[in-house]
């Protein structure tokens, strides 16, 4: 029986790790980077402290503070805002670049063409302390309380390089100068932002038990809710810090224990968890693209029907409040305890998936079309065309008479919801496999075993929607 | 070098004599911003001279002459304008520094550089939610081309070149920027033709970083060099000359580039000059107008508001003053009226330097002005009267960007 499970437990940990592997991974420029919650992470939840948790003898409570700090590294988090994933864009008015800077009002003196080479190394350092605490029940139920005070500083670290012949229009000199610019209400790019609270708090209600009279198996299945602490994204700034979310969540899960004696004093187990849970709808702000004008489309320029040749950014008005469902989430933990006398030692992994968020925006759009830039550039000449609206322009289209000019409509077209491309504004499917260590040591004390650990872990993204993060934190648990 | 003499009791009766001067001569542009009054420098300090706000306008540095300790930096209330110090924690080589003064962005992060009198340049990363100064490594780095100390220090508004002029030669020397580490390297000296000896007093990359202005103390001109687009070193032979006050000490470009101005630190009369600049060819144009004569005061340093539409100018003699002027014309026809309510009291003598807290007309609603005072230890802010242009709302009727598009594409569109 036990072994039927372990091969069970085996092919569905191989199979959820090839859909990380093979999940959506599209190349579409994110516009909201929701980062993974600390209170619900297992790795965090559990190292050290699980094996605590199911050999509390007389103890009733077990309480666990982790100051921890993380950051992302790696690839995928520079890509995850560029259009196609580029590792950088490039900038050129004269419409052969991944973008036009004349979208951003960027224009150079007459006879130069600005351009420029954008590139982003987004970091998310959070930094904290996580706290869990554990009361067990009559009967063998618990109820465990997960949650984290954090502060989280994002910084897009913005590097724009190359730039030749500055913009003419004040405040527009450059790509980075025009991200900070008061005219734009959302998506800004300027330095770190910071946000601190309280992640959304976790509580366990579980049932203990043996397993098949076997006094070293230790297992546990859970109901979990999520308590939602936060407002949600804002959209103010494209890589904004999120601390907790405004969406309750409820899941189910299990925990399971064999120990192995090695000796009188040293023991050897496997553990491991399985978590689902499931995000409920609440609503945020988000920026939106249009179609069939692509990526970036919200950092083009609208005009008005009755001001057509006064351009200013699309982005406050694709910007709207979004029913957001972020759906299910998907853990499974499987880790090895070696306890040696007083030291214990962990190794484990962790595979997290997340769905594609459903995003449903309330659309409030004013009458507004796509700027006819070609059609405002020739207002002064002698045979100037009525203004309309570049209702099939894209962000790398410009003025300049080649194969890349934005086409000029017969009539002013005005943006419909239907234009609206939803999934822009989703946060697409998160997918990451992480690898953790943990030292721990119990202190001498009889009466309230208290525990020490330091850990780290590793966790590499496993599609382009998902950051690599590295993590430390420390343990300090009592029982009592 | 005057020691620090003013007590806290002095400091109230400087504070209240400066509100009340600035009560009598309210005006527009500027505004004392009251709960800060006189901000002292932190113990120890002595003498600053130059000081910058950070990009993101969250901070201000200023340096001392006699000091053993770090620069100066305090945090701004992004509301009041009200400049609060930040207590330094991390080791830093103990320097007797001119002046401080922060980078642009580079690659997301920003940095604060000072000159220092052995002659060095210290670099430090600035920790953007603390204003917590991390001294780089390598730093300080040695100034290859100086003989003593210099006063200016600035670094190129596309971030990658740093330059000081080296007061007690005839060169300018640069250095490049690691853009990930903000270490600086292949630091050259530049002997510049037409640079006599002790002549440099401060230089000035143009905001499309194509030339550099040197501020020619004893040569009485100004030079024009252009740059080289890899090294930032600027040209041996200048590629324009223009003359100047005595003494000129002190330049700065408008952040549109369409201006340079010029000041004295001695003489008088004749102590500020304005130029047009042309973009393409990097000529300063002396205004038809020039010179101009601040009352009572030498000039300290020169800055541009972010729209480029007024001129702030430190005074250095007693008392101190700031001095702002609002820019009209274009060209040779450029000229200079002092705003109501100019100079502005600081209530000190030797206030030698001003900065506006942005050159991004359009980064934010509020701007803040700040004057060094060395002979009191203080710092002076104001708030600026200040609407971002219309360039840069959301929907505006005035449309730079509109008339820019119609000047540059509509030709070339009606010859298709």
């Amino acid at each position: 029986m036990i072994k039927n499970n372990k091969k069970y437990l085996l092919i569905s940990t191989l199979l959820m790790c090839s859909i990380g592997m093979n999940s959506h991974a599209d190349d579409y420029a994110h516009s909201i980077f929701v980062p993974r919650q600390l209170s619900y992470n297992p790795m965090y939840e559990d190292a050290l402290v699980f094996d605590e948790y199911a050999h509390m003898g007389n103890e009733k409570f077990l309480l666990s503070a982790k100051p921890i700090y993380t950051q992302t590294v790696g690839n995928s988090i520079k890509r995850y805002f560029n259009i196609h994933h580029l590792c950088s864009m490039n900038v050129q008015e004269n419409g052969t670049g991944n973008i036009d800077s004349l979208w951003f009002q960027d224009i150079s003196a007459i006879g130069s063409m600005y351009s420029s080479i954008l590139a982003f190394n987004p970091i998310q350092k959070t930094y904290g302390a996580l706290i869990y605490g554990a009361l067990m029940l009559p009967a063998d139920f618990a109820i465990t309380i997960n949650f984290a005070a954090v502060a989280r500083n994002n910084n897009m670290y913005i590097c724009e390089s190359d730039i030749m012949n500055l913009g003419q229009v004040p405040g527009f000199s450059t790509l980075t100068q025009a991200f900070t610019s008061t005219g734009l209400n959302y998506g800004k790019i300027c330095g770190t932002q910071s946000q601190g609270g309280v992640d959304d708090i976790q509580i366990k209600f579980l049932k203990n038990f043996s397993l098949c009279d076997d006094a070293s198996l230790f297992g546990d299945i859970y109901a979990l809710v999520g308590v939602p602490t936060g407002r949600g994204s804002q959209a103010v700034y494209l890589f904004e810090p999120i601390v907790g979310s405004n969406h309750a969540q409820f899941g189910l899960g299990l925990n399971a224990e064999k120990e192995f004696e090695l000796n009188m004093c040293d023991q050897f187990s496997l553990y491991g968890e399985f978590k689902w849970r499931y995000g409920f709808k609440a609503t945020e702000t988000r920026s939106f693209d249009m179609t069939p004008n692509g990526q970036w489309s919200r950092y083009m320029l609208f005009t008005t029907p009755t001001a057509s040749a006064n351009p200013f950014f699309a982005i406050n008005n694709l910007t709207f409040a979004a029913d957001v469902t972020p759906r299910s989430s998907l853990d499974l933990l499987l880790a090895a305890h070696v306890g040696l006398d007083k030291f214990s030692f962990e190794l484990g992994y962790n595979f997290w998936y997340r769905q594609a968020e459903i995003v449903c925006p309330c659309i409030s759009l004013p009458d507004v079309g796509i700027a006819d830039l070609v059609g405002i550039a020739q207002l002064a000449n002698a045979n100037p065309v009525t203004v309309t609206t570049s209702s099939t322009a894209n962000i790398s289209q410009g003025v300049l008479p080649n194969s890349n000019q934005m086409v000029h409509d017969a009539t002013y077209t005005l943006v419909t919801p239907a234009n609206i491309n939803v999934c822009s504004g989703a946060q697409a499917a998160s997918c990451s496999n992480a690898v953790f260590g943990s030292i721990g040591y119990t202190c001498d004390n009889r009466w309230h075993p208290i525990d020490l650990g330091v850990n780290a872990s590793y966790e590499g993204a496993a599609n382009s929607n998902t950051a690599s993060v590295v993590s430390v934190w420390v343990n300090v648990d009592i029982q009592f | 070098m005057k020691k620090n003499f003013y007590s806290p009791r002095m400091y109230a009766i400087i504070t209240v004599l400066w509100f009340a001067h600035s009560a009598l001569a309210s005006s527009n542009y500027l505004t004392p911003i009251p709960s800060t009054g006189l901000m002292p420098v932190p113990a120890g300090g002595d003498e600053p001279f130059f000081g910058t706000y950070s990009p993101d306008s969250k901070f201000y540095a200023t340096a001392f002459f006699d000091t053993s300790g770090s620069p100066a930096v305090f945090s701004v209330n992004s509301t009041t304008g009200a400049l609060t110090p930040i207590t330094q924690t991390n080791p830093i080589t103990p320097q007797e520094t001119y002046g401080a003064v922060f980078s642009p962005f580079i690659n997301g992060a920003y940095y604060v550089a000072t000159s220092n009198f052995d002659p060095t340049v210290s670099v430090f990363s600035v920790n953007q939610d603390t204003g917590i100064l991390t001294e780089v490594t390598g730093s300080p780095f040695t100034n290859p081309g100086a003989s003593e100390s210099y006063y200016s220090i600035t670094y190129a508004p596309n971030g990658k070149w740093l330059a000081i002029p080296n007061s007690g030669g005839s060169s300018i020397t640069t250095f490049e920027i690691n853009q990930s580490t903000g270490v600086l390297f292949n630091g050259t000296a530049t002997p510049v033709t037409g640079l006599s000896a002790n002549g440099p007093g401060a230089v000035a990359y143009s905001p499309d970083g194509r030339f550099m202005a040197i501020a020619s103390y004893v040569d009485n001109n100004v030079l024009v060099c252009s740059v080289d687009q890899t090294t930032g070193v600027p040209s041996s032979t200048p590629v324009w000359t223009v003359p100047s006050a005595q003494h000129t000490w002190f330049i700065a470009y408008s952040p549109d580039g369409k201006w340079c101005a010029a000041s004295s630190e001695e003489g008088s009369s004749n102590n500020l000059y304005l130029y047009s600049v042309d973009a393409t060819s990097g000529q300063l144009t002396s205004v038809t107008a020039n010179p101009y004569t601040l009352i009572g005061a030498d000039s300290g340093s020169v800055a541009f508001s972010p729209d480029s539409t007024h001129l702030a100018v430190a005074g250095l003699a007693y008392p101190g003053y700031v001095f702002v002027f609002s820019i009209s014309g274009s060209g040779a026809a450029g000229t200079l009226t002092q705003v109501a309510g100019s100079p502005f009291g600081t209530v000190d003598n030797e206030t030698y330097s001003v900065s506006f807290s942005s050159n991004n007309p359009c980064s934010s609603n509020n701007l803040w002005l700040a004057a060094v005072n060395e002979g009191s230890n203080s710092i002076s802010t104001f708030k600026v009267a200040y609407t971002p242009p219309s360039s840069c709302s959301n929907s505006y009727s005035n449309n730079l960007f509109a008339a820019d598009l119609q000047a540059k594409y509509g030709p070339i569109l009606a010859a298709q």
